[in-house]
């Protein structure tokens, strides 16, 4: 197995573009480029993204890719780390601030340590619903579990946790 | 038989049931969890796209400190399960990344030494001691229950790194049979669920779960069964939501694997809390096949 952590992006050109990252995606519907075809891109431009695509933010990062891979692509690890840039970087296309939870949920940890606003993402995707006629028993339902009752506390380590996401960034290969 | 527990943030909000459930079970087999005084969010869902390294160091200081107690960790979420065991290979490493981790720890004086063991909650019931301590002490055996189990993947995958095959895995099935239930060969059990996608994308992003519930009602399951709160989540909580936008009628119950345990030891619903679900309770109102008598 690939050691992690070293800049997995550099295992693309083992990439003999069979496809079977595709192929076993479970999310691939939802992609504007296909696991496969970004890897190729990646290979072809010498490990440089020029845009970011919507795919980076839609995969949900399962590994199935990477198992799959018969030439042991760690394609489920380039995608994190091109994430992990793209987050990093200006670039970094509209849609995927819009949508993306990571930002509040992410303030949570350097207010409390941990995250307690979860049924947060329930109601966003509710948004989308709205228009839809609701079963009122199963609405109530619904509002009833993801009302959670929770004192909000610090956890006592806060200065621990304040001072870990003080240390300073690595860099990478992916430019 | 002695184990330190983390919980992590969703069993402490969305996946409550989950929670009082295993420690409810746990309790009732003689097991001892004791929770991981002060731990922190492992870092899985925010900082694991941002920074690897950031959400390693979060993760070694739970490990660090639960290293201490001389006990295993064990996890009842795949995501946290993935993470740490992550953090716990990469702090290893003699590169940048490890060499990041050791002085993170150091700045807030602890060191991990990369000896604790760390599990899921599948792993720890589906062998003994708690396995031959289950089969003794169920009250209400399940049977004829057909139960579609499903793993999840991040507690597997990648693969040599999960707690049991990630192709066909066994754990949950085994826990199943003890109950004298019947675990089906479901196909999906190592499917991804989608996990936060469907809170980002919201519909679009519902049909990795309608696969899902489409290929547990077509093998005729009479529940779901999981063993991480997102995945439980997903499937319980939207599937009323998969139901309008694809104009299906699916009402599986979606249980965790420790609310199963829970019915076959005779556990109060209080304590295994089917209440507070979409989905679950129709377990118990309309029962199964074989549930009479």
């Amino acid at each position: 197995m690939m050691r992690e952590g070293m800049n997995p992006a550099k295992h693309v050109y083992r990439c003999i573009q069979c496809g079977v990252c595709s192929a076993v995606c479970p999310v691939v519907d939802l992609m504007d480029m296909e696991p496969r075809r970004l890897v190729g891109l990646l290979m072809d431009t010498g490990v440089a993204l020029p845009w970011a695509p919507e795919s980076l933010r839609v995969c949900t990062g399962c590994y199935l890719c990477s198992d799959q891979c018969p030439q042991k692509v760690p394609v489920a690890e380039i995608f994190r780390e091109l994430r992990e840039k793209i987050r990093q970087t200006e670039y970094s296309p509209s849609s995927l601030d819009m949508t993306d939870l990571r930002g509040p949920v992410m303030k949570q940890i350097t207010r409390y340590g941990r995250l307690y606003d979860i049924p947060a993402p329930a109601k966003t995707s509710f948004q989308q619903f709205s228009t839809t006629s609701f079963n009122k028993n199963e609405w109530k339902q619904f509002q009833r579990i993801t009302r959670v009752k929770i004192r909000k506390k610090n956890i006592a380590g806060m200065k621990d946790i304040r001072t870990l996401l003080k240390q300073p960034k690595q860099n990478t290969d992916i430019t | 038989m002695n184990y330190t527990f983390f919980p992590g943030c969703l069993l402490d909000t969305i996946a409550v049931p989950y929670r009082k459930s295993l420690e409810a079970v746990f309790e009732k087999l003689g097991i001892t969890v004791s929770e991981l005084h002060d731990w922190n969010c492992c870092g899985g869902g925010t900082y694991f796209d941002v920074d690897d390294g950031v959400c390693a160091m979060l993760s070694a200081r739970n490990l660090a400190r639960a290293e201490r107690l001389n006990r295993e960790l064990i996890m009842a979420c795949n995501m946290c399960y993935d993470v740490h065991q992550r953090a716990h290979r990469l702090s290893a490493n003699n590169d940048d990344v490890g060499a990041r981790i050791r002085e993170g720890l150091q700045s807030i004086g602890l060191e991990y030494t990369g000896t604790l063991k760390i599990r899921h909650v599948l792993e720890i019931l589906a062998a003994d001691p708690a396995r031959s301590k289950i089969s003794g002490s169920i009250t209400h055996p399940l049977t004829g229950l057909k139960v579609a189990c499903y793993y999840g993947c991040r507690g597997l995958r990648p693969a040599g790194t999960g707690f049991d095959d990630p192709e066909s895995p066994r754990s949950m099935d085994c826990i199943v049979e003890l109950l004298g239930a019947i675990p089906l060969s479901y196909p999906h059990k190592t499917t991804c669920c989608g996990g936060s996608l469907i809170a980002a994308a919201g519909q679009d992003a519902l049909y990795t779960l309608k696969r899902l519930l489409t290929a547990a009602h077509e093998h005729g399951a009479d529940c779901i069964a999981t063993s991480c709160p997102m995945c439980q989540w997903n499937l319980d909580s939207y599937q009323w939501l998969v139901n309008r936008a694809y104009d299906m009628k699916f009402q599986i119950p979606v249980l965790s694997i420790t609310q199963l345990l829970g019915m076959a030891l005779g556990l109060p619903d209080e304590k295994i809390m089917l209440n507070r679900s979409m989905t679950a309770q129709k377990v118990l109102e309309s029962g199964w096949p074989g549930s009479q008598g």
